[in-house]
């Protein structure tokens, strides 16, 4: 069911360099920086929140950190195109595993409460709650997209519109730590 | 567990050859000739649990292609078989039937029915002229059942285990047409799809010793007395190289006294029959709306009505199942087939979607009877098998991490498909297998409605295109609304979770990722076709209403005590009990004690009756998840890794199974209420639960001789003898 998306149509070693230049000034809800036509890329604002735990019997290592990613991107297909602003939370877990000597997983999480639409026909609030948690063995750059359900404001949340989120996080896999993190709003496939 | 779709023919053979020298150990294991300590001693277990590499045993050694295979199966032959070539069979509903104390030869009894009977010599430790009771519940009056005179069976159910055999009496509950075209009448033999090999007699073990899997229809207020007969073979040489013959039934998560939980230590012989007697009640009714006048908190009558029982309606639950938890066999015996559902009904969750009374929900069933409508309600057994060369069913207990199939089924039938109507339904989805864990999405990406989580219905529906993981015996009840789909089109169940091992779950993939057909895992991508075959007859009138169950508000009563858990590896042994005893390379660390391998005569926790506690359940290691699972009483999870915010939507009801994922904690709070006795808590990655990562816990009650410690149960042919506590945990009372 997926098609291209309009990110993965950026190169992503591309996409991150032109994030690179933001990610450590751009403040929480500002203007996202836009490097398509057709889609946004976004960059992260990272909360200073990253936290080390050790765990007892094993020497595991957990590393979090968490971000607010700024996300902008429209979709199409419904009723009408729908705008979406807002901050994306990102929370990410690295795990160690020092028992198999195993890569470590990072579990990501994601919110996008923080988000909101706008419709282009009528001017309508869109809104969504969706979160989605998602366990993979850690990467320096891994790319995690998903449909999300949303709905107009003070409508069923059961009788959703889709669109589809995409995000490209980047990792200091010395660290553990996430390091950047991008995202785009677009139509579901 | 499979080897890569590219592998030379003399892997092939190297792996063909290890599995039968290694078939050759696990039998004689797994029937009780040798020990774990003889295959320790003899250098083919390692201290830690695991299979030493040795050359033809382990497909690691002695070839050059061994790095990347992560466990050495051949795949599972197909016989040419196609996906989704087969409809989905649904659930056979076992009989209700009314007066068990008449329709019950022998009448059902409070204690154990202990009438001897004459043993049987092929029955290990049996010689002639030996006589053993025909119940094979422990007797004497704790093991009686709690509240027996005033919840008296109102309907029995029985059921067999047995070997492989074929159905003749199959009985969905519903109409050919909401059963894609099954006709009932037909002879149903014992095959995982048509076009694969019958079973043989020992290669599957299951309720009535047939499939489909088996369904209990239950509602509150009417207790069921549940005869559960052993017919499994005496010789426990008979099991095809997996699975033993004396077990011990679970209903997870019942609320019943703990002589009717399937406790581990609590397993019968071939030849006895247990029964279990299970009162149906609202948790909280002792001492919560005693004169019955809350009207949600109520049962369905046969007429449309309902009755109101005492309790707290905020504790109604929904989807249980049952399944083998014999002590370190229950993964073999799930596997090889002890695995049923029970659905149970309530004023609230009533299973007819037609009835507008205020208090019930509503959810999408069908309107025919006063309750336990299954037209439109529909379960989901899902389970990952493995078959031989032969297409027997077969298993890898040598490797400790977990087992994982390669081949995918839904209720016992590889990858079929399913007939809709273009409206709403109900999935009550339920995770049986071994090790697997599943993520689950349409393959369109489009929305499903989490209404249950475990047996419980949510606080409010959730949203969502893709679930959260779902672990080993998690129940996830979903709503679809197939009105969406164009007739004649087909829409998917599709798996993202992606494994390597039986750890954990490798990669969550994205769909695309999934659809693509590159994974390496053969369980990942499509596994289930809904095919939307025509408009409903009538009106769906079925609704998801966007307040269900909200929690019971546990705000103003006092936190008794608060305890942790880690479960993680290198457990040691410390009690060396030979029946109640085990070793394995998992463990659970109590209140920062050492870490235990299990034994079920230590008491590690004794929570006092009537309190409440919060327990912290902790993952000691980051290269394995945990789903574990706590007996008897359903818990609200109060933060993950220490915060409420981790805690996503649809886990935000009651739960009675807890996914820690990898280096992560789960902190949740119960009430220790209405019955006593011994319980436990483990993994339900029943592999590890094996090996040995299970505890005993019990209900004290403040100090009264009747359960403070109570005796642990030694089951014999002969009899059920008991021995003090093995070991009480420092921190247990």
């Amino acid at each position: 069911m997926m098609r291209r998306l309009p990110l993965s149509s950026v190169p992503l070693s591309v996409a991150l360099a032109v994030s690179a230049a933001f990610w450590w000034t751009a403040p929480a809800g500002a203007q996202t920086p836009t490097v398509s036509t057709s889609t946004s890329l976004s960059t992260t604002s990272l909360s200073a929140s990253s936290t080390v735990s050790t765990s007892t019997s094993s020497a595991t290592t957990a590393t979090s950190t968490a971000a607010l990613v700024p996300m902008r991107g429209v979709v199409t297909g419904g009723p009408e195109s729908v705008v979406f602003t807002g901050l994306a939370k990102l929370s990410a877990k690295v795990v160690t595993d020092p028992d198999f000597g195993g890569t470590p997983t990072v579990v990501l999480s994601f919110d996008l409460s923080g988000l909101s639409g706008v419709g282009a026909s009528t001017g309508a609030k869109y809104v969504t709650s969706d979160g989605e948690i998602v366990q993979r063995s850690l990467t320096a750059v891994d790319t995690v997209q998903y449909t999300f359900p949303f709905y107009r404001s003070g409508t069923s949340p059961m009788e959703p519109s889709l669109g589809l989120a995409s995000f490209n996080v980047v990792f200091n896999v010395n660290t553990l730590s996430l390091t950047a993190a991008a995202g785009s709003i677009g139509s579901s496939p | 567990m499979w080897l890569p779709k590219k592998v030379s023919q003399s892997r092939l053979k190297a792996a063909e050859n290890a599995r039968r020298n290694r078939h050759e150990i696990l039998k004689a294991w797994s029937q009780g000739q040798i020990s774990r300590r003889d295959l320790l001693k003899w250098g083919i277990f390692s201290a830690g649990g695991v299979l030493v590499a040795k050359s033809g045993l382990s497909p690691f050694v002695g070839a050059a292609f061994a790095d990347s295979i992560p466990t050495g199966l051949p795949s599972s032959p197909l016989f040419g078989v196609q996906d989704f070539s087969t409809p989905m069979p649904r659930f056979d509903v076992l009989a209700r039937n009314p007066n068990p104390n008449t329709f019950l030869v022998p009448a059902p009894t409070a204690q154990a029915n202990l009438t001897q009977q004459k043993l049987n010599p092929a029955l290990e430790g049996v010689v002639a002229g030996d006589t053993g009771p025909i119940e094979g519940r422990p007797g004497g009056p704790i093991w009686a059942h709690q509240g027996f005179a005033d919840f008296p069976p109102r309907v029995a159910v029985t059921a067999t285990q047995e070997g492989a055999k074929t159905n003749t009496v199959y009985n969905p509950q519903v109409a050919p047409q909401f059963n894609s075209g099954i006709n009932p009448a037909a002879p149903i033999p014992l095959k995982f799809h048509p076009g694969l090999p019958t079973q043989n007699l020992n290669s599957v073990w299951t309720f009535n010793g047939t499939i489909p899997p088996k369904l209990v229809i239950g509602r509150y207020g009417e207790p069921i007395l549940f005869r559960h007969a052993n017919k499994l073979p005496l010789d426990v040489r008979q099991n095809n190289g997996f699975g033993r013959h004396t077990i011990s039934t679970h209903e997870h998560n019942g609320h019943h006294g703990a002589e009717n939980d399937g406790f581990t230590g609590a397993f019968f012989f071939p030849g006895q029959f247990y029964d279990y007697h299970w009162p149906i009640v609202l948790a909280g009714f002792r001492s919560i709306n005693t004169a019955a006048t809350d009207p949600k908190a109520a049962t369905p009558d046969d007429s449309g009505g309902k009755i109101n029982i005492p309790g707290d309606w905020h504790e109604t639950m929904s989807t249980h199942w049952f399944h083998d938890h014999m002590f370190s066999f229950t993964s073999q015996n799930v596997y090889k087939g002890n695995a049923a559902m029970f659905n149970i009904y309530s004023a609230l969750d009533r299973g007819n979607e037609g009835i507008n009374d205020g208090v019930n929900l509503r959810l999408p069933s069908g309107t025919a009877k006063s309750f336990s409508n299954l037209e439109y309600d529909v379960n989901l057994m899902l389970a990952d098998k493995a078959w031989d060369a032969q297409g027997q069913l077969a298993m890898d207990i040598f490797d400790f991490d977990g087992f994982l199939g390669d081949r995918m089924t839904v209720n016992l039938t590889y990858k079929p498909f399913f007939q809709v109507e273009r409206r709403k339904y109900r999935f009550r989805i339920l995770n049986a297998s071994v090790s697997r864990f599943f993520k689950l999405a349409l393959s369109d990406g489009s929305q499903m409605i989490q209404i249950a989580n475990d047996g419980n219905l949510l606080p409010s529906p959730v949203t969502l295109t893709q679930l959260d993981e779902q672990g080993i015996a998690e129940r996830y009840d979903i709503v679809i609304d197939f009105s969406r789909y164009s007739l004649n089109s087909k829409v998917w169940l599709t798996n993202l979770a992606e494994h390597q091992d039986g750890k954990r779950v490798a990669k969550d993939l994205t769909l695309a990722e999934a659809l693509s057909g590159n994974s390496a895992d053969p369980c990942v991508g499509r596994f289930l076709e809904f095919r939307i075959v025509r408009n409903p007859a009538t009106p769906d009138v079925s609704q998801v209403p966007a307040v269900m169950i909200p929690n019971p508000d546990l705000s103003r009563v006092p936190v008794a005590r608060q305890r942790t858990f880690e479960f993680g590896r290198g457990a040691k042994q410390n009690t060396f009990d030979p029946v109640s005893s085990f070793f394995g390379p998992w463990g659970v660390k109590t209140d920062g004690g050492d870490m235990l391998a299990a034994d079920f005569g230590r008491i590690s926790a004794a929570p006092r009756f009537g309190t409440r506690e919060i327990w912290t359940l902790r993952n000691g290691g980051g290269g394995w998840d945990h789903p574990i699972h706590i007996h008897f009483e359903e818990g609200q999870i109060l933060a993950r890794d220490g915060s409420l915010a981790n805690v996503p939507a649809a886990e935000r009801g009651r739960k009675d199974v807890y996914r820690l994922r990898p280096g992560g904690s789960v902190t949740i709070t119960m009430q220790f209420r209405d019955w006593g006795g011994m319980f436990m808590e483990h993994c339900h990655n029943t592999v590890h639960e094996d090996n040995a990562m299970l505890l005993r816990w019990e209900i004290d009650d403040n100090g009264a001789p009747f359960l403070r410690p109570l005796p642990t149960p030694i089951p014999t042919p002969q009899g059920v003898t008991f021995r003090a506590p093995t070991q009480i945990l420092p921190t247990a009372f």
